[in-house]
């Protein structure tokens, strides 16, 4: 049984590169042609037939590579779902469902634009600086954790990026302080940006869209949200826009908007 | 492979097999059916449907449990004149049997819907939900009281020239009072169960998950009691059922059909699995070869005893 939409791909890497953070990687060459940066796969984290945990798990394309037909997530673990894919081994087989939902848009050829990630936050970011350094960005990145040991992609972003601003709320790494303080600090170059593309945990996402938007910068966020189906079928992942009088599908219609779509106190 | 042997009538339907989706899960269709071929679903149920659009319960709608989950998602739909106007004429191109469930608040709203959509083409048949409990009235309330069950089934298949199921509510305490109430007042069908009331709490907020305070248990977790009540069900009524809950399996699926379900419906099992319908009706025609069983109908109700007046299976405490 296989539809288009499931993938059952090889596991190549599943190592802790953070305390609690993991970095997956599959083989996948389907998905890695398809996956656009800010899309999303469902990944099933119960073995077998097991009913524990029932449903699958969002996690964000963390970067492709088309060449060798990899994918790679970022995950940190939280609950039973990502704990349970942490014990996965090498050469172990994931039932995967994508590539879903709206991704990131590129601004218009040759305009700086922004990474402005907070902890796990940063994971579909990494591919989004990639993407846009490959379509002639330059890219700048604005990452936050609470201390170095969970601030993620430091290193990586450095290959894609014009510059790396770090904060972390313990100081051990970059500016002492959060994503706002950062952004503060560097807001001369955040002000060259055209574009921002901002993934975080909901208040920090809020603050910094409204800092960018302040800015009279174009601003793209990408949402979390409990979901069940992640293909649009359960209303299960609505959150509050301007799109629509009603509810907002997470899952399809995001999980990326536009910041002033939002109402993020809503 | 050849199906002929999982085709049937389901109260006047022709269905190819007996795998419905359930309302809700599959919301209008148009997502899952265009990953699914051709034939694996029976029928389609589409999502609640109200007269005027609904918008739904605030977030969280959802919360995993174990083997289940609680969904207040609400009845959130975009109406009927908009279901019957933008989105019925889309599902054409499936060739489906399309059956609407409706929801209303009051006996009034289930009639202004079902006179609407009598005027509409190409839908099979009408699910009443008399048992959601996501929202304040209606609802679970007509699927609770045995009277209120009646009279709006009376009313309903008054107008309605199309076969009428009438969805009961598990949040009862003897599923046969309703289930033969709907069966006297004319219902042609009837699907069982909806979801459990049930609720989860934030140890940290000390405050309910969901932002309806309850919502409704579906998945594997409530099919043991779902199973039972379609059992129960099937003994005190002659009208066909659909039975559902928890059905993640052609196992279970039968499971259904030996306790007296002439179709089975399937839900929740959509989201982990959206190649469940296939993977069911390729074992139900497994099984029926393998067991040289030539029509399904053969095995409807067969682990019942000789159906008994009144129908009431107790336990032994
Ligand atoms: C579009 C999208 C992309 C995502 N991308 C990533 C990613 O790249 N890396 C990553 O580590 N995480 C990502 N997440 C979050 C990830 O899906 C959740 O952390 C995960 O589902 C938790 O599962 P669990 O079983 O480990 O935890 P659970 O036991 O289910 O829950 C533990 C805690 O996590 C919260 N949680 C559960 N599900 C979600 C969810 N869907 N979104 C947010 N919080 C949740 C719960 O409320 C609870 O507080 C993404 C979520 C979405 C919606
Ligand atoms: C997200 C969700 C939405 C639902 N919406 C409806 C609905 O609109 N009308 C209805 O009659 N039942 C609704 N149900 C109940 C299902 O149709 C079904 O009766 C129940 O989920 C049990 O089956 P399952 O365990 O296979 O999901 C909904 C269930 C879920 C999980
Ligand atoms: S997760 Fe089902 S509609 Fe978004």
């Amino acid at each position: 049984m296989t539809l288009p939409i499931i993938h059952l791909c090889e596991v190549l890497i599943n190592r802790e590169v953070k305390p609690g953070f993991y970095e997956l990687r599959l083989h996948a060459p389907m998905l890695a042609k398809s996956a656009a940066p800010g899309q999303f796969a469902m990944l099933q984290c119960a073995a077998g037939k097991s009913t524990d945990p029932l449903l699958r798990r969002p996690l964000s394309f963390s970067n492709v590579c088309k060449k060798t037909g990899s994918i790679v997530f970022l995950y940190q673990v939280k609950g039973k779902g990502t704990h349970l894919l942490s014990r996965i081994s090498e050469g172990d087989y994931l039932d995967v469902m994508g590539p879903l939902g709206t991704g990131f848009k590129l601004p218009k050829p040759g305009t700086p634009i922004a990474v402005i990630g907070c902890g796990i936050g940063v994971a579909p970011l990494i591919y989004m600086a990639d993407y846009g350094r490959k379509h002639g960005h330059d890219v700048y990145a604005f990452i936050a954790a609470r201390s170095k040991d969970s601030l993620l992609g430091a290193d990586t972003l450095t290959a894609s990026c014009a510059c790396v601003y770090t904060a972390t709320d313990d100081g051990s790494h970059g500016v002492k302080g959060n994503i706002t303080d950062l952004l503060d600090e560097a807001a001369g170059t955040l002000a060259l940006c055209k574009t921002t593309y901002i993934c975080g945990p909901w208040k920090a996402m809020a603050v910094s869209a409204e800092k960018c938007l302040g800015l009279g910068l174009a601003c793209q966020v990408s949402l979390e949200s409990i979901m069940a189906c992640g293909i649009g079928a359960c209303l299960g992942c609505t959150c509050k826009t301007t799109r629509h009088i009603h509810y907002t599908r997470v899952c399809t219609e995001g999980p990326v908007f536009q910041a002033e779509e939002v109402l993020f106190d809503a | 492979m050849h199906d002929s042997s999982l085709e049937m009538t389901l109260s006047g339907i022709r269905l190819n097999n007996p795998i419905l989706s359930a309302s809700g899960p599959f919301g209008y269709g148009l997502e899952y059916l265009p990953l699914m071929n051709k034939g694996d679903l029976g029928a389609l149920v589409v999502t609640g449907t109200t007269f005027e659009p609904r918008p739904g319960n605030p977030p969280p709608r959802i919360h995993e449990t174990p083997a289940g989950m609680l969904n207040a998602v609400g009845l959130e739909n975009c109406g009927v004149e908009q279901f019957a106007k933008e989105i019925l004429p889309k599902l054409a191109e499936y060739n489906l049997p399309i059956i609407v469930n409706i929801a209303g608040k009051t006996i009034d709203e289930y009639i202004k819907i079902v006179e609407y959509l009598e005027k509409v083409p190409n839908i099979a048949g009408y699910e009443l939900n008399i048992s959601c409990p996501n929202v304040e009235q209606g609802g679970m309330a007509f699927g609770t009281d045995p009277d209120i069950a009646y009279t709006l089934t009376e009313r309903v298949k008054q107008i309605s020239t199309k076969p009428v199921i009438v969805k009961l509510s598990p949040n009862v305490t003897d599923i046969t009072v309703i289930a033969q109430a709907a069966e006297a007042a004319g219902a042609d069908c009837i699907s069982l169960v909806n979801t459990f009331l049930a609720m989860a709490i934030d140890i940290e907020k000390q405050r309910p998950v969901l932002g309806n305070v309850v919502g409704g248990l579906s998945g594997p977790a409530i099919r043991p009691i779902a199973l039972r009540m379609v059992w129960q069900a099937a003994s005190a009524v002659d009208i066909p059922i659909i039975g559902m809950g928890g059905i993640d399996s052609w196992e279970s699926a039968l499971e259904f059909i030996l306790a007296g379900a002439t179709a089975v419906a399937v839900g929740t099992a959509f989201f982990t699995n959206p190649g469940i319908a296939q993977e069911i009706k390729q074992g139900l025609q497994a099984y029926m070869e393998k067991n040289m069983i030539d029509s399904l109908e053969k095995l409807v109700g067969a682990a019942l005893p000789q159906k008994t007046v009144g129908g009431c299976i107790g336990t032994d405490d």
